[in-house]
Parts: C-alpha cells; sequence; structure tokens
C-alpha cells in the first residue's frame, strides 16, 4: 500500500532551510485506519504531502499503491492524484464559487467522465455521507462539520485505495470531530480503504488501528491502538519518543 | 475540453460583478473600435464612389496637364480612331457668378459644357424636375444652386459682367461629396464656350471604346495591374496627340483612390492596434488580479488531479469568453454610434452607411486576438500554481526578479524605434516598421516600465498621499508594495489615453505653431484661373494698399529623381512656381539657406537652374551642387535643373492647398522649386502667371483693399476672382487643425474611459482580497472614511504612475512623429511642450481613476465589520 523508505525533504523558508524529513521510513501493507502523529515541527504534514504526490522526497523512495512516486511525470503525478488516492484537508479547501454537489463532482469533470456516471455516483456518496440536503449549498452555507464531509465525499469519488487526511478536524468542535473520526473509521472498514490520517490529538488516533510516532523527521516507532483509550494513547506516544 | 469550459465558466461566474467589469471594457474599446471601422469603410465607398463618380463610364479621359484648356479639334481627330465608340466633350469654369433677373439672389456657380445628346452615355444625370438640355442658353441645374437662387423650372439667370441669359430647364440631383465644391450647372458647350470665352476649347474629353478592341498581349496598366480597354488606346495613340494633352485612364483615378485607401488602412490600423492594446492590458491585469486571488483555489484543484495545460487552458478560454462578450456587445453599439454619425453627415457623403467586411474582420478579430492574447500570462501564471500553495498559510513577497525583467524588457522594447531609427536603415522602411511594430512595443514597453517605476516612486509618492489623505504611511507603501505587478499594470492600462493626448498635442501642436506659423508668407494672395493679363495685373499694382507685387505660376509636376513622403501614400509631385525670381525672393524677403543669392539669381535668369525649399536639403541632403529631374509637360523627356540656392518656406504651398490648384489630393506637395518664367514655359507650359502675391501697407484696410481688387478685376475676368490675406488663410488653418486635433483628441478619452473601467476592476478585487484586513481595522478603531480615503490613496498613486508613464510616452510618440516629418517630408520644427493639455490630461487621469474607484468604495464603506471579519484570512 504504502512503502516510505529513507526519505529526505528540506524545505527553504526565506533564507532558512529547515530539513524536515531526515531519512524516515514508514510501511502500511493493509488497508485500515492508521494515524501518523507527532508534535508540530515534526515532518508529519510533510510525509503526508510526500505520500500524497503534492511534493516529491529529495532523497529515498515513495511507494504508493505500487507506484514510485519519485519517478512520475508531473501529469502521471496529476493523474495519480486524481484517480488513485483522496485527500482531506483541515481547512476543507473547497472551491467557495461551486455547490457541494460540484465540489464533489470536480475531479470526475476535470476527467471526463460522463454526466450519468457523475450524477449516480455523487447523490451516492451525498446520501452516504448525510449531506444530500445540502447538495445545492456553496460552502459559505454549510458548517464546518458539514464542509468536512464534503471535501471526504469528493476524495471518495473515484474509490481509491488510499485516503490521506491532514487534520481533518482541526477546525471542528469536538462533537463533530468525534463524529468525522468515527466516519472515517467506518469508510475504512466498508470500503476497505487504507486511509491514513495526521494528527496531534490522543482522541482522534483512539479510532485508529495502528498509530505511527513520528519526531525529527524520522519514525520514532509505532504501536496498535487495539482498545486503548486517550490517555492509553498519549502515554503510548510519550514512551515513543512524540 | 468540457472540464476546460467548466473551469473557465466557474472562474467568471464565480466573480460575477468583476466579470462584468471586464466585458464592460472590452465592450467599450470594441465600440471604438467598430466605430471607427464603419467611419472609415462609409468615407472609403463614399470617396471611392465620388472618384468613380467623377470618372463616370468611360474608359478613357484626355485632359490639359495643367488642367488648362485645348482645342476642340482634337475632339475630331479622337472620333476619327476606330477604336473609339463614343467621345464627348466637355468645358468646365468655375467662378461664374449667375443672378436670378427680376431678384439680387446670386450664386457662384462651375458650368460645365457639355455635349447634351452624347454626356447621358458617360455620366447618369437624375433628373429631378424638368427635363434635359435641348437647346443653347439652357441650363440644368443642380440643388445647392435651386437652394441659393429660389429658382424655379423656366426661370431666367443672368451671367454677370455678361450679356447672356440662361433658361432653367432641368433640375438635378447633387453631385456626391461636393460640398466643399462649387454648385454646378450644366449647359450646351456652345453656350458654356462663349460664357468662358474659349470658343472652341474644351478642358476634357471622355472616350468608350470598342469592346471588340485587342489588348495587346504583357500589356500592363501604369499601376501594374491588368490592361484595360482604355490603357490598349492609349497604347496605340499616345504619339497622337500634342505634348501638352494627357490620357488618364481608370488607373490613373485608381492611383488616386488608392493612395487615399492606403490613408484610411493606416488610420484604421493605428486605430486597431492601439484598441488591440489597450484591451489586451486589461484582460492580462483583470485576469492575473483573478490568478492572484485565486492562487489557493488553483491550487485545489491541482490538489485534486486537474492538469496544468487544463488550467491554463481554462485561462485562455476565460479571456476568449470575455473577449467574445465584449465584442458581441460592443459591435452593434459601435456600429449604431457610427450610424448616428453618418445621419449628421448624409448630405457630405454620397454612399450609403457601409460596413466594408475587412474593417470589421479587422476590427473585431483584434478583440477578440487581445483576450486570447491578454489571457496568455495568466494562464501560464495559473498553470504554475503548484499543489501545496493551497496549504500555504503565509503570503509570498513579490519577487524582485519579476520587477527587474519588466524593467529590461520594458526599457528594450522602448528602445526598439530609437535604435531602428539610428540605423543606417532606411526611413521609409523604419516608417513601416514602426506603424505594425515599433509602436505597439513602445507602448507595451511603457506598460512594462510602469511596475519598476512604480516601485522605485511609490515610496515618495505614498508618503506625499498618504500626509495628503491623513493615512498611516506604511499601510498604503506596504500595500501597493505587495502587488507591484496588479498596480504596474494597471496603470500602463491607464496611461494610453494621456499618451495618444500628449502625442496628439505635442505633434500637432508643434507643426502648427513650430512650423506653419514660422512661415514667411506674402500678405495677401490674388488667384484668378486662367491666368491675369497685363491689364490685370496693373489694375493690382496701382490699387491703392498695395506697395509690391509678384506673378506666379505654381503648379505640382512630378518629381522623377526625389519622392516625399512614403511611396505608397504621398504622391511623387513638387510644386514648380515659375516666377520673377528675384522680384519673388526681394518681396517675400525670404530666408536665405545656401548659395551665393547673387549667383543663383544670375544661374536662374540664364535657364535650367532652380531654388529649391528647405525640405529638399533637409529630407534628401539636396542642395546646392545637386540637381533635380521633373517630367517635363509641354516637351518629351525630362526637365533637369541645377540647384543653386535653398530657400526657407513661403507660405506657397499653403496657398496652393488652400486654392485647390492640382485638381486633387494626389497632387499636392509641401516642397516647392523656384524657376523662371522661360523654364516654366518651355517644361511645363506655365506661361500665364495665375496667383499673383501682395505685400500691402502696414495701415491699410486689408479687406477693402482685396475686395477693391476684386470690384475691378472680376468684370474683366467674367469669373470670380479669389482675393484672401495670409492672415485669413493662417487663422482658417488654424481653426481646422484645432478641430482635427480636437477630434483625435476624443480617441484619447475614449481610451481613458476603457482603462477607467480597468481601474475599477482592480480595486475590486483588491477590496475583496483585503476584506479581512479592512474587517481588522474597523474592528480596531478605524472609521468608514479612512477605509475610503485607503482606497482612493491606492487609485492616485496608480493614477500618478499612468500620468508620469503617459507624459513619457507621449513625448517620445511626438519625437519619433518629429524625426519622420524631417527624415521623410523635410518639414523641421521646433520642440514646446503643451503643459496646459498635459496637466489638464492628468488631472482627467486622476478624476477618471477615482471616479471608477467610487461604486467599490462605497460598497467597502456600507459593509459592516463582522461581514468583513467573517472573510477567510
Amino acid at each position: 500500500m504504502l512503502v516510505l523508505q529513507n526519505v529526505h525533504k528540506t524545505y527553504r523558508l526565506g533564507e532558512t532551510r529547515v530539513q524536515a524529513l531526515r531519512g524516515l521510513d514508514l510501511r502500511i501493507d493493509e488497508p485500515g485506519f492508521f494515524a501518523v502523529m507527532g508534535r508540530s515541527g515534526s515532518g508529519k504534514s510533510t510525509l503526508l504531502h510526500l505520500a500524497a504526490g503534492l511534493d516529491r522526497a529529495d532523497e529515498g523512495s515513495v511507494v504508493v499503491g505500487g507506484e514510485d512516486l519519485n519517478k512520475l511525470s508531473e501529469s502521471q503525478l496529476t493523474l495519480f492524484r486524481r484517480n488513485r488516492i483522496g485527500i482531506v484537508f483541515q481547512k476543507f479547501n473547497l472551491i467557495s464559487t461551486m455547490t457541494a454537489f460540484q465540489n464533489v463532482a470536480l475531479p470526475a469533470v476535470i476527467d471526463g467522465r460522463p454526466r450519468e456516471w457523475i450524477d449516480t455516483r455523487v447523490n451516492e456518496l451525498l446520501s452516504e455521507l448525510e449531506i444530500s440536503e445540502r447538495a445545492n449549498h456553496r460552502p459559505d452555507a454549510m458548517s464546518g462539520g458539514e464542509q468536512q464531509r464534503v471535501a471526504i465525499a469528493r476524495a471518495m469519488l473515484f474509490s481509491p485505495p488510499i485516503l490521506f487526511a491532514d487534520e481533518p478536524t482541526g477546525n471542528l468542535d469536538s462533537g463533530t470531530s468525534e463524529r468525522l473520526w468515527k466516519l472515517l473509521g467506518r469508510i475504512a472498514q466498508e470500503q476497505q480503504m487504507t486511509v491514513i490520517m495526521v494528527t496531534h490529538e490522543p482522541a482522534a488516533a483512539v479510532h485508529c488501528k495502528d498509530v505511527f510516532v513520528i519526531a525529527d523527521g524520522k519514525t520514532c516507532g509505532q504501536f496498535e491502538v487495539d482498545g486503548l483509550d486517550a490517555s492509553g494513547v498519549a502515554s503510548r506516544y510519550q514512551q515513543l519518543g512524540g | 475540453m468540457r472540464a476546460v469550459w467548466h473551469l473557465a465558466i466557474n472562474s467568471l461566474a464565480g466573480r460575477r460583478g468583476r466579470t462584468a467589469l471586464l466585458i464592460t471594457a472590452v465592450a467599450l474599446a470594441t465600440v471604438l473600435s467598430v466605430f471607427v471601422a464603419c467611419v472609415l469603410g462609409t468615407l472609403h465607398v463614399s470617396y471611392a464612389e465620388c472618384m468613380g463618380f467623377a470618372a463616370g463610364r468611360s474608359d478613357l479621359h484626355i485632359r490639359q496637364r495643367s488642367y488648362e484648356r485645348f482645342d476642340q479639334r482634337l475632339l475630331e481627330k479622337v472620333r476619327t480612331w476606330s477604336e473609339v465608340e463614343l467621345a464627348a466633350g466637355r468645358l468646365d469654369h468655375k467662378g461664374v457668378t449667375l443672378e436670378l433677373v427680376g431678384t439680387d439672389r446670386k450664386s457662384i456657380v462651375n458650368i460645365k459644357g457639355v455635349e447634351p445628346d452624347i454626356d447621358r452615355e458617360f455620366y447618369t444625370q437624375t433628373i429631378l424636375k424638368g427635363r434635359w438640355l435641348e437647346a443653347d442658353n439652357e441650363v440644368v441645374i443642380d440643388g445647392r444652386v435651386q437652394a441659393e437662387l429660389q429658382t424655379k423650372i423656366g426661370d431666367e439667370l443672368e451671367v454677370a459682367w455678361q450679356d447672356v441669359k440662361l433658361k432653367v430647364v432641368g433640375i438635378v440631383e447633387q453631385p456626391p461629396l461636393t460640398v466643399m465644391q462649387l454648385p454646378a450647372v450644366m449647359t450646351n458647350l456652345n453656350t458654356a464656350q462663349t460664357i468662358a470665352g474659349y470658343p472652341d476649347q474644351l478642358r476634357r474629353i471622355d472616350i468608350k471604346v470598342k469592346r471588340d478592341v485587342v489588348i495587346p498581349p504583357g500589356l500592363k496598366a501604369p499601376d501594374g495591374s491588368e490592361a484595360t480597354l482604355g490603357d490598349a488606346v492609349i497604347a496605340l495613340h499616345e504619339k497622337d496627340v500634342p505634348r501638352d494633352v494627357v490620357f488618364e485612364s481608370p488607373a490613373n483615378v485608381r492611383a488616386g483612390i488608392n493612395r487615399g485607401v492606403e490613408w484610411v488602412n493606416l488610420i484604421g490600423q493605428i486605430v486597431t492596434v492601439l484598441v488591440c492594446l489597450s484591451t489586451a492590458f486589461i484582460i492580462v491585469t483583470g485576469l492575473t488580479t483573478a490568478v492572484t486571488e485565486r492562487t489557493r483555489e488553483l491550487a485545489i484543484l491541482r490538489c485534486v488531479g486537474t492538469g496544468r495545460l487544463q488550467i491554463g487552458a481554462a485561462q485562455v478560454l476565460a479571456g476568449l469568453i470575455i473577449a467574445v462578450a465584449g465584442a458581441a456587445i460592443g459591435t452593434p453599439l459601435g456600429i449604431l454610434a457610427a450610424q448616428q454619425l453618418y445621419h449628421a453627415y448624409r448630405d457630405v457623403l454620397i454612399s450609403d452607411f457601409v460596413i466594408e467586411s475587412h474593417h470589421m474582420i479587422r476590427a473585431v478579430g483584434a478583440t477578440l486576438a487581445a483576450g486570447v492574447i491578454g489571457a496568455m500570462y495568466p494562464a501560464f501564471l495559473a498553470a504554475r500554481v503548484r499543489p501545496l500553495e493551497a496549504l500555504a498559510a503565509r503570503a509570498r513577497a513579490p519577487k524582485r526578479r519579476g520587477i527587474y525583467v519588466c524593467l529590461v524588457l520594458g526599457l528594450l522594447c522602448i528602445a526598439f524605434e530609437p535604435i531602428v531609427l539610428a540605423s543606417p536603415a532606411d526611413t521609409e522602411l523604419a516608417f513601416w516598421i514602426y506603424l505594425p511594430v515599433g509602436l505597439g512595443l513602445t507602448f507595451i514597453g511603457y506598460c512594462l516600465l510602469c511596475v519598476p517605476l512604480l516601485m522605485a516612486l511609490s515610496t515618495g509618492l505614498c508618503k506625499l498621499v498618504s500626509r495628503v489623505l491623513k493615512l498611516p504611511v506604511s499601510l498604503l507603501t506596504e500595500t501597493v508594495h505587495a502587488t507591484p505587478f496588479r498596480h504596474g499594470l494597471t496603470a500602463g492600462a491607464l496611461m494610453m489615453g494621456l499618451a495618444i493626448l500628449v502625442s496628439i498635442w505635442t505633434e500637432g501642436g508643434n507643426l502648427l505653431y513650430g512650423w506653419f506659423d514660422t512661415i514667411k508668407m506674402p500678405d495677401a494672395f490674388v488667384r484668378l484661373r486662367g491666368g491675369f493679363n497685363e491689364k490685370m495685373i496693373k489694375i493690382i499694382e496701382e490699387t491703392d494698399g498695395v506697395t509690391e507685387t509678384c506673378e506666379i505660376t505654381v503648379f505640382p509636376q512630378r518629381t522623377v529623381n526625389v519622392q516625399f513622403g512614403v511611396k505608397q501614400i504621398s504622391p511623387p509631385f513638387t510644386l514648380f512656381a515659375a516666377c520673377d525670381v528675384k522680384e519673388f525672393v526681394e518681396m517675400t524677403d525670404v530666408e536665405w539657406i545656401e548659395g551665393d543669392k547673387a549667383t543663383a539669381l544670375a544661374a536662374i535668369e540664364k535657364g535650367n537652374a532652380v531654388l529649391v525649399g528647405k525640405e529638399y536639403l533637409v529630407a534628401h541632403g539636396m542642395g546646392v551642387g545637386t540637381e533635380i529631374t521633373l517630367k517635363a509637360t509641354s516637351q518629351d523627356g525630362d526637365a533637369t535643373f541645377d540647384i543653386v540656392g535653398v530657400v526657407g518656406a513661403t507660405g506657397l504651398d499653403v496657398a496652393v492647398a488652400h486654392y485647390g490648384i492640382g485638381k486633387d489630393y494626389a497632387e499636392a506637395s509641401i516642397s516647392t522649386v523656384f524657376g523662371s518664367r522661360s523654364d516654366g514655359a518651355k517644361y511645363f507650359g506655365l506661361d500665364k502667371a495665375d496667383l499673383v502675391l501682395l505685400s500691402l501697407k502696414k495701415e491699410a484696410d486689408e479687406h477693402a483693399v482685396m475686395q477693391s481688387i476684386k470690384d475691378r478685376i472680376e468684370p474683366m475676368a467674367k469669373v470670380v476672382v479669389e482675393a484672401d490675406t495670409s492672415r485669413r488663410i493662417r487663422d482658417k488653418v488654424h481653426g481646422m487643425s484645432i478641430k482635427l486635433m480636437g477630434v483625435a483628441s476624443i480617441l484619447a478619452f475614449s481610451s481613458l474611459l476603457i482603462a477607467s473601467v480597468g481601474v475599477a476592476n482592480l480595486i475590486v478585487a483588491e477590496i475583496h482580497a483585503r476584506r479581512y484586513e479592512f474587517g481588522v481595522l474597523r474592528a480596531i478603531g478605524s472609521q468608514r472614511g479612512m477605509l475610503a480615503r485607503f482606497i482612493a490613496a491606492q487609485t492616485l498613486v496608480i493614477a500618478a504612475i499612468a500620468c508620469i508613464a503617459g507624459t513619457l510616452l507621449g513625448i517620445q510618440i511626438a519625437y519619433v512623429g518629429k524625426i519622420f516629418h524631417e527624415r521623410l517630408v523635410g518639414v523641421t520644427y521646433g520642440w514646446q511642450m503643451p503643459w496646459a493639455v498635459i496637466l489638464g490630461g492628468c488631472a482627467v487621469v486622476l478624476l477618471l481613476a477615482v471616479a471608477a474607484a467610487g461604486p467599490p468604495m462605497i460598497r467597502l464603506m456600507r459593509k459592516p465589520t463582522t461581514q468583513l471579519l467573517a472573510a477567510d484570512a
């Protein structure tokens, strides 16, 4: 599913160079709901960007769904993002001038799918995620939770084997967040998808199968959640150096 | 393709207000472009039809080289040629005064003597009332004569100073484009010859050639086109006519029309280029602003798998949609506006309102091209957006490299034409490069230069404006520095109108005040077509108030070894002034530039020597020691003259233009050659002086002197004598020139109006992008008025840069014009800046810009603070 080996990535911020990943290794071989945890600046978001094909590693290999992303051309990477993965962001990142329906349908329109296929699939997803009544509403007429569900529907449009979520509940209240984590877990189970969520919240990781701990641009370790509660997750996280 | 269409529509529909502004700007530009195209097309067709009307249905004309009279026996000879089916003679006699018998109503007319039985085979005469000519002393008048005399069928008209009465038997439609000419009456040839006092004389023979005449293979018309039946007859009988008589085939007429068409096309091209550039810049700034604003949205699109090409193509399609919408709205409005103008001038124009397809295609095509071209850069920017930009929280400072690129590219574009002019390239080639390429590059260069100019001057400008409008200095400075391209390119679009205004009034003003006003003209001119006799000259000399006279015969002659102006447009003629050169030089006190005066005058007296105007020296380096060759018209071959002196401008060319000497514009010239009377007669048949220059006493009443001359000469000449003071001629030229510059200024103001819509678009985008900031400002205690002053301040900074760049651009255009005048035409003039126009233009730019920003400014002031704060940071 996902194999990162000895991955290095450095960013330039103005005059400063920041080494975000320093030889990170991570492997996920099966479907499920996984969390990547780490402090701010640990490199977890960078890991997600590389795995989702949003950026390229300076060194090492990034293989997702059997594809070595470093070997793909720009246009191949674009198609990869369109068809092979789904991405959910913290800030929802919906197009403000499009309705919920149009936002979900967007990748299919870009891909040139037939109208009938788009209509059927989008309505199906909106119904599954319980936001059908918002189909004709723009983002500014929806709550944060509803917007995030629209974003998830968009990410699931082509039933990708992998779905990445970057702090998906960062802008939501606790109740809505809880519902969203459960939703992601359900999707991973029912659709046999690999859902990888970047988070710094132990309460989020409780819903996951495994947790990968990142610190200082490297993987510190991994543990099974297996019935741990939030404090249990926090404790194990700290033990691994998170 | 559907995806690209979907993205393009969504990007436009998502910002309806700004899309509407862009479409409005493009529509305004299209209105202007289409308006000019329709006006030019109608003028072109009208003129061509007029020339066609003048040419009639003949295959060929015969006329005297200087448009004077010739022996009627030639008509009999022409009728004997086997190729001729029909030949008709005509005699025109201008300046005849007709009085309606029993009244004091008069009309000064052109008497056209025709052969009634056959003239209508050549010219269509639409009889509105009465009948055609049948006998001597009958006239058919046109509508203008009827209106002036209030005459009707059966009335009698008396010819002034002659015992001749004419009976009105018919009224015809007024000929086309004749509002500037004398009204006409037609009578039979016999009667016209009697009135003119020239029995057995004609001015023109119209010929119809038999259709079965064989055109020799390989024969070409003079302009290189396919030979006609008329050309075939010329080839056969060129040597059978007297030397001073010429054939005129349709090709000659066509050449004249073609030169007019070239001017029309030139004007159309310039307007199209300017409007296209203006439109392209508005679309560039509008769409680039939208791309910058939508960076996050574009990044999201990239994240979900939209290709770069799809995003770029969507931008180009958006530009095309804006252009198509703008053209769809602007085209009918432009046609409507042109139609209104047409109806206002209906009586001057012959043709119906015409939409010439190639003009329209050019006008609308330019708009569409501008839409696509203008969208290229935003498409490039949009396609470059990286997916991670969706996630970036920090704003990015504009790259300095881009500003340096604008500086270098801008300077290169601006330097293009000066480099071409400084190179050894032929000036005519430089002119033809300038029009389609150089002028456009110069505009683009200054537009690009607005960006570094803004950065260079913004700190000082922002401080000044902030102080005046009581704003925190750093707020305005940082805003401008954050988006230099947006502000700079908007200033670039705004500067065009001012640049056009400055260039028109700088070049036009310098030509008028720096060249025309410096011409030393004699105090007055008297002209009699056909020439003065000795008695008339004596009368003029002895008129009270006249101190000196000089008789001249001046007529355009074809040049052989030199041409002024641009070959495709300018006729190859110069004025030959035959006179007593010594008398002329002394009377006019003309500026002597080169050569020894005594030697020169002696050489001219001997013959085959001339003085030339300064234009020859300036444009072609032809001074003392060189030769000028002209086509002789009263003998075979060419006439070559030694140039023995160079003199300054004398105003003869002005008089020639004023009196319409040379029949049509095709032979107009501002270069003059002065030779002896004997050379004029020998080579060009200029034997009788038809123009007299006068010096008047300082205290003389000019009007009274002129009237006295007319009163005493006209009864002798039996036609109207034209007598004008140079003061009156100057006033007339001034009036016309100012009017023309005023009309051209409309183009400038239209361009400003179009650009101001671009300013509005920028301000709307700025407000939208910074609404959260404005919300914070309001939340911490800033008054609404401060927000309004902030927007006004931004606009003023943009307008100030536009004023500086526009003035510099206008000056450069005017200066290039000065160089072309010097090198192509030999006209030199001083340099004065039209400060009043520049300052006035700048004031208009500032006001228009602030006015354009008004509505979005007011909307911002009305928005509640919470609504502003609710916007995405």
